[in-house]
Formats: C-alpha cells, sequence, structure tokens
C-alpha cells in the first residue's frame, strides 16, 4: 500500500462522528494540489471537485468514503470523578472493558468496570453491560475531573494501527479509514493522468460525516444534494466474521477474497447497471470480487444517497473488515489494492 | 530510575506464569545493579542478593512475585488462528477485540477476533466468548504459525504504559511487578553497612496459579523473617468491598491471624514514626497471598503482608498511583533500617 503511512495517520485519528475535524485536516494535508476545489459542508462533509476542465454536459461522478468513526461522548462526572459515556455509534460495548481511550483532546483514560475480585460467577460469564463501565482519567473528585474533561467532550478507543504478518492491518477504524484513503490515493493517480480520460467531467470526492450515528438519515444527504451527482460509488467496511463455527450465510465478507461488490443492502438496493459494470470490470481485468452470503448486510449511506433530490444512481463497494467498531480492525492489503484498482476502473473511461 | 521508568521497564517484562525466566537476561540488566548476586532456582524464582558484609548476619526475605496472569498457546486453526488457555485468572471480559504479544520465536502482535454484532445470531450478544474458545488472528497461516508460535507459546498484553492525571499510571503486569519495583528502590536507598543483614529478594514465581513455588526458596534460604509484597484491591465505584484498600492511601499493611502479629504492629509503628502513610486491611483469617504460605513454610518464618492497592486487576490496564509505589519503598528501607540498623533503637 503506497499510502501506509497516510491509513496509519487516520487510524490515529480521533475523530468520532460529530467531531471529525482530525480526520478532515489529515486528509486535506494529504491531497493538497491535487484537486480544483475543497469545502465542509454545513452537515460536515468534506467535499473535492476535481474537474475534467471541459463541460461535456456536466456529467457529475461522486465518490464517498465516511471519515468519522464510532467512539462516545462523556455524558456525565460523578463526585468520585469518574466519567460515564453515552456511545456514538455501533460501539461494541462487549470490547469496552479495560481498554485505553483518548479524548479530542488529548487526554487519556481507562474504561473501567467491575474487578475480577468482585464479579460473581454469572457475571464472569458476560460481558460488562454498558451502563458498569465508566473511564478513569486519575481524577479524585469531580472537579478535577472536569478539568481535564467536560460533559460533551468526545473521544474514541486508543489511537492504534499495528501491521500484522501477512500483508494485515489492525487498528482503530480501519475499514472505513481505509476508503478515505483510498480516496485520496485515486485524487494523485488521477493528478498525473490526462484529464480527457475521466469518466464524468466532474469527480466529486466526498468525506463524509456522522456515518456512525445515523438511524433514518445519513448526513451524506446534504452533500449528495448539493452535487447532484448523475451517478454515485460508495465505499465503506464491509463486515467480515469469516473465523470461527459462524455458518455461511452469518459469516459476512471474508478477506482475502477481494472488493465487496453488493447487489443489495438491508436499506438499498443497488443500480443494476452500475452494478453489473463493476462486476464486469472486476471480471476484465482479473480483480478479486466477492457477494458475501449474507443476506442482509447493514445498510451503508446508500440509503439515503440513492434518495436524495431526484434519486441518484448509486453503487456500494466494500473492503472486508474483521472486528467491525472494535478498536482492533483487521483489513487485508490485497483487498485494498483490489477495491482501489475497481475504483480506478470507475473513474477513467474506457 | 524513576519510579515510572522503573516501572514500565519492570511491568513490560513478559513474566507469564511458568515463564519467569523468558526475559531472564534483561531483567538481570534491569535489577543487578542494586543487588549483588542473581539465583534462578529450580521452581523458577529469581533471587537477588544483597550482602550487609557482616558474617552470621540475619537474612530478611522480600517477597514479590514476578508471574503474571496471560494466556498460553494451545493449538492452531486450519486457518492459522491460535487457540490459547488462560494462564491464572486473567478477567475475559477485556478481551475481546484486545491487541496481544504472542512471544515465539519473534514477538508477534494478535488481534482477539470478535464477531460484529451486525452477524451475531440468536443471543450471542449476550454472551462472553469463553477464553478457551477465543481466537488469535496474527495474520500467519497455520504452517507459518506451527514455527512461529508452537504450541505452548505465551501470550501476554501489550506492553503500554499510560500517564494519566494525578500520578496514576495505568499498564500491565502491576500485578505484582509494581511490588518488584517497590522492593528495589527501597534496597536502593539503602546503606548495606549500617545492616546487620542480608538481604533476600524474591522475585517469586507461579503465584497466579496457586501459589506454587514460594517455598521452596525459603526453605533454601532459611530467613528469620519475611515481608511480603503484593498488590491489594483499591476502592472503586463498581464492585466495592469491604476492605478494600484506598488509592492514594498509602501501603496497605494487612492484619490477619496468619501472619505474625509483632512484626506487622513493627510495620506500622515505623511507618508512624517515620511520618509515612499507611493504612491497614483486615483479612481475618487468611491473605490469599505468599504470606500464607510463608508463615509455614521451613519450619515458620515470621511475616507481615504489605499491600500496593491498584484498580482493575487481571487487565491489560491495571492502574496504580506512583505516590503508593514510592510510599511503599519508604516503608520498606525504613522497617529494614529500624529493625536491622547498628545501633538503632528498636534493634533486635
Amino acid at each position: 500500500m503506497e499510502r501506509e503511512n497516510l491509513l496509519a495517520a487516520l487510524a490515529r485519528a480521533v475523530a468520532p462522528s460529530g467531531c471529525e475535524t482530525e480526520a478532515a485536516r489529515t486528509i486535506l494535508k494529504s491531497i493538497a494540489g491535487l484537486f480544483d476545489e475543497a469545502w465542509t459542508d454545513g452537515a460536515g462533509n468534506l467535499i473535492v471537485r476535481l474537474s475534467s476542465g471541459k463541460s461535456r454536459g456536466k456529467e457529475r461522478l461522486m465518490l464517498a468514503a465516511h471519515m468519522d468513526e464510532v467512539g462516545f461522548m462523556i455524558k456525565s462526572i460523578d463526585a468520585e470523578g469518574k466519567a460515564r459515556i453515552a456511545l456514538l455509534g455501533n460501539l461494541d460495548t462487549r470490547v469496552l472493558s479495560g481498554r485505553r481511550i483518548a479524548m479530542t483532546s488529548g487526554v487519556r483514560g481507562v474504561v473501567c468496570a467491575k474487578p475480577i475480585h468482585a464479579q460473581s460467577g454469572e457475571e464472569r460469564s458476560k460481558p460488562t453491560p454498558a451502563d458498569k463501565l465508566y473511564i478513569e482519567l486519575g481524577a479524585k473528585d469531580r472537579a478535577q475531573a472536569e478539568t481535564l474533561v467536560q460533559i460533551g467532550d468526545y473521544g474514541t478507543l486508543e489511537p492504534k494501527f499495528t501491521p500484522l504478518a501477512g500483508g494485515f492491518y489492525a487498528g482503530k477504524a480501519l475499514g472505513g479509514r481505509s476508503m478515505c484513503v483510498l480516496l485520496c490515493e485515486l485524487l494523485e493517480k488521477l493528478h498525473g493522468m490526462d484529464k480527457d480520460k475521466l469518466a464524468a467531467d466532474e469527480l466529486f470526492f466526498v468525506f463524509s460525516a456522522k456515518r456512525e450515528i445515523a438511524r433514518a438519515q445519513f448526513a451524506i444527504e446534504t452533500a449528495a444534494f448539493t452535487i447532484r451527482p448523475d451517478r454515485a460509488v460508495l465505499f465503506d467496511a464491509a463486515p467480515a466474521a469469516d473465523f470461527g463455527d459462524a455458518p455461511e450465510t452469518a459469516r459476512g465478507a471474508s478477506l482475502g477474497a477481494g472488493a465487496v461488490i453488493a447487489p443489495a443492502d438491508a436499506g438499498t438496493l443497488y443500480d443494476r447497471a452500475l452494478f453489473a459494470q463493476a462486476v464486469s470490470m472486476a471480471k476484465a481485468r482479473g480483480l478479486r470480487y466477492q457477494h458475501p452470503a449474507s443476506a442482509a448486510l447493514p445498510g451503508g449511506e446508500g440509503k439515503t444517497v440513492h434518495k436524495t433530490a431526484s434519486g441518484i444512481r448509486t453503487l456500494s463497494v466494500g473492503i472486508p473488515t474483521r472486528n467491525l467498531h472494535s478498536g482492533a480492525e483487521i483489513i487485508q492489503r490485497s483487498d485494498y489494492e483490489a477495491v482501489l484498482s475497481l475504483a480506478c476502473a470507475l473513474v477513467v473511461a474506457p | 530510575m524513576q519510579t515510572k521508568e522503573l516501572l514500565a521497564a519492570l511491568c513490560g517484562k513478559m513474566s507469564v506464569v511458568g515463564f519467569e525466566s523468558y526475559d531472564e537476561k534483561a531483567l538481570s540488566a534491569l535489577i543487578d545493579p542494586y543487588l549483588d548476586e542473581h539465583e534462578y532456582d529450580a521452581a523458577g524464582n529469581h533471587i537477588f542478593i544483597r550482602r550487609c558484609g557482616k558474617p552470621e548476619a540475619k537474612r530478611l526475605f522480600l517477597d514479590a512475585h514476578y508471574d503474571e496472569v496471560g494466556l498460553m498457546v494451545k493449538g492452531i486453526t486450519k486457518e492459522g488462528y491460535l487457540r490459547v488457555c488462560g494462564q491464572g485468572g486473567v478477567d475475559a471480559r477485556i478481551l475481546p477485540a484486545a491487541e496481544v504479544v504472542v512471544y515465539g520465536r519473534e514477538r508477534l502482535p494478535g488481534i482477539v477476533l470478535t464477531k460484529p454484532r451486525e452477524l451475531m445470531t440468536g443471543d450471542e450478544s449476550g454472551r462472553l466468548t469463553p477464553v478457551t474458545e477465543l481466537l488469535i488472528d496474527t495474520g500467519l497461516t497455520k504452517e507459518e504459525a506451527e514455527k512461529a508460535a508452537p504450541i505452548g507459546t505465551p501470550v501476554g498484553f501489550e506492553p503500554v504504559y499510560t500517564e494519566l492525571a494525578g500520578g496514576f499510571f495505568a499498564g500491565k503486569g502491576f500485578d505484582n511487578k509494581c511490588s518488584a519495583a517497590a522492593v528495589i528502590l527501597a534496597v536502593s536507598q539503602l546503606e548495606m553497612s549500617a545492616l546487620e543483614c542480608d538481604l533476600y529478594v524474591s522475585l517469586s514465581a507461579r503465584e497466579e496459579v496457586g501459589h506454587r513455588a514460594v517455598s521452596t526458596a525459603a526453605f533454601r534460604i532459611r530467613p528469620d523473617a519475611a515481608l511480603v509484597l503484593d498488590v491489594t484491591f483499591g476502592y472503586a465505584p463498581e464492585g466495592k468491598k469491604p476492605g478494600d484498600s484506598e488509592m492514594q492511601g498509602g501501603p496497605a499493611v494487612s492484619i490477619s491471624a496468619i501472619l505474625d502479629k509483632a512484626l506487622t504492629d513493627f510495620v506500622v509503628e515505623t511507618a508512624e514514626i517515620e511520618k509515612i502513610p499507611v493504612q491497614t486491611v483486615v483479612e481475618a483469617t487468611g491473605t490469599g497471598t505468599h504470606a500464607d504460605e510463608l508463615v509455614y513454610a521451613a519450619g515458620g518464618i515470621p511475616t507481615a503482608l504489605i499491600g500496593i492497592p491498584i484498580w482493575f486487576m487481571h487487565t491489560a490496564n491495571e492502574i496504580l498511583n506512583l505516590e503508593d509505589v514510592e510510599h511503599t519503598a519508604r516503608l520498606i528501607a525504613a522497617v529494614i533500617r529500624r529493625r536491622y540498623g547498628r545501633g538503632v533503637d528498636g534493634k533486635e
């Protein structure tokens, strides 16, 4: 991976939903000089425009990856100086106990829970319930704790990036952030290229905000509304449980099996023509790709994008990710390369 | 060396139960400057000796168990994932998605796999995966893993230390190597020529699986008295228990019928005389530490127990306060000076 340093920097950025500043800054710094225009919209999406310099009917293509990550917000501080948290997104509460955390301010803490000597036999066989967890900052009381964190401050699990053997990477928020790296790398590749070769007159790279806290509606809607692209391709993590004795239908994506090209997920039936185009491009180039057997992969931003304004033809491409939302997500370099090759094929005219 | 640096260097060593000699050279390099001799005995105890130079000197046994809870590879799946068993009572609730270090042919990072909620079925989300069902992903294939991390390879928590506010310090292995650090700090403060005793510092083995090794060291050394140092449970909001010690309350001296009353009283009095913060905790009939073994070892050894309060024992992020470690070191040194000092009041 050419941009391994950027992946490491983004894994270490503390930028949960609603407070994506550090990720946005890191992304912008890495793509300086590679685009025509960049701005942050009212919902927090970072939008980067690259023009072909011509206006052949002004066809617009939007490529998106979300730059936020699951995390938490300080909800209360008690008299003993312990902070309690509200989760931002689907952060897996089973992994919280005992983990180091970082606030966007740089303050560090540890998620503590009932220690082993006080746990009953039944408690020892269950994950710690979220309401029994608290953050230890080292403060002796509320007043001292309030000098370290304030109600409403944002934090995430410990910033972390660890290359494993066999071309795997482990780290915080790697699934989603690797797709941000992919968009940056794509911009770099397009920079030296003849702009006539672009598959659209204008390309918009959207690093979206608040994806992880979305319920009915995703924040990317405002970017899609402003850009009104003819086509949108969304890059995101695809959950993988490709280990142990999980049944075939509950294993999700598999690492090493290439780009996840989804015909549909729980929220979206993707555009048939774009889906067919992506599959034929992958085949023609000998790229590894997969359609996980799970009946309903969780719905992503496509759910909102495909019905924004008068409707947008949308495709979703994923990178298989183990330990999703755990602070120690695992991806494989070969899958990243497969998604990148597919993305290149999609943005360059045949 | 600063307390923090000593703690990180000592507690950061891999000493998963049964593997206490893994990093012996580095341990020697760290401790030898403070002590005169180092022996590694047949039961796995590291004994460091500092002599006063006088013949027939008394022998004080300073015990701090050196082993730590961890995991051990017990199988490799066809995909190359490691299966493990617990070595000592690891808190399994902190293991999902934990980063660990596999101490095989080389040090390898590994990640405990956990299923994403999105792909869970039935009541999986309410169930904690038992240690023996966990899978550790190192990225290696089965063939590679069999070479790099064969069955029997120890697996430990990452040696990462985090400074919190107020002198609190978080990381792995404080149980019980923070006590070893306190002993070393104490010994480094002592002028041996002013003492009439030899110090036997035992960084003892295999405490976490049932106090298996320490009595052999005592049997060989035949000490006149023993001070046992071990961590104790700091009072925390979730799971408060009567008898928990206070963080930043100073060393916690155990009052127990199984311990030597005179020596225990001597320790508490010394703290009062020297104005060292001290607290007492009652463990009426037994302490669950090496002290319970030493009182009946080698014909009986007068033994007292001093605890360092910590939070969140047996996890990758145990938490202590640096002051408590320093006060414990001062107390150990003061007890030794007052009990064995030449011509000092209170000397036997």
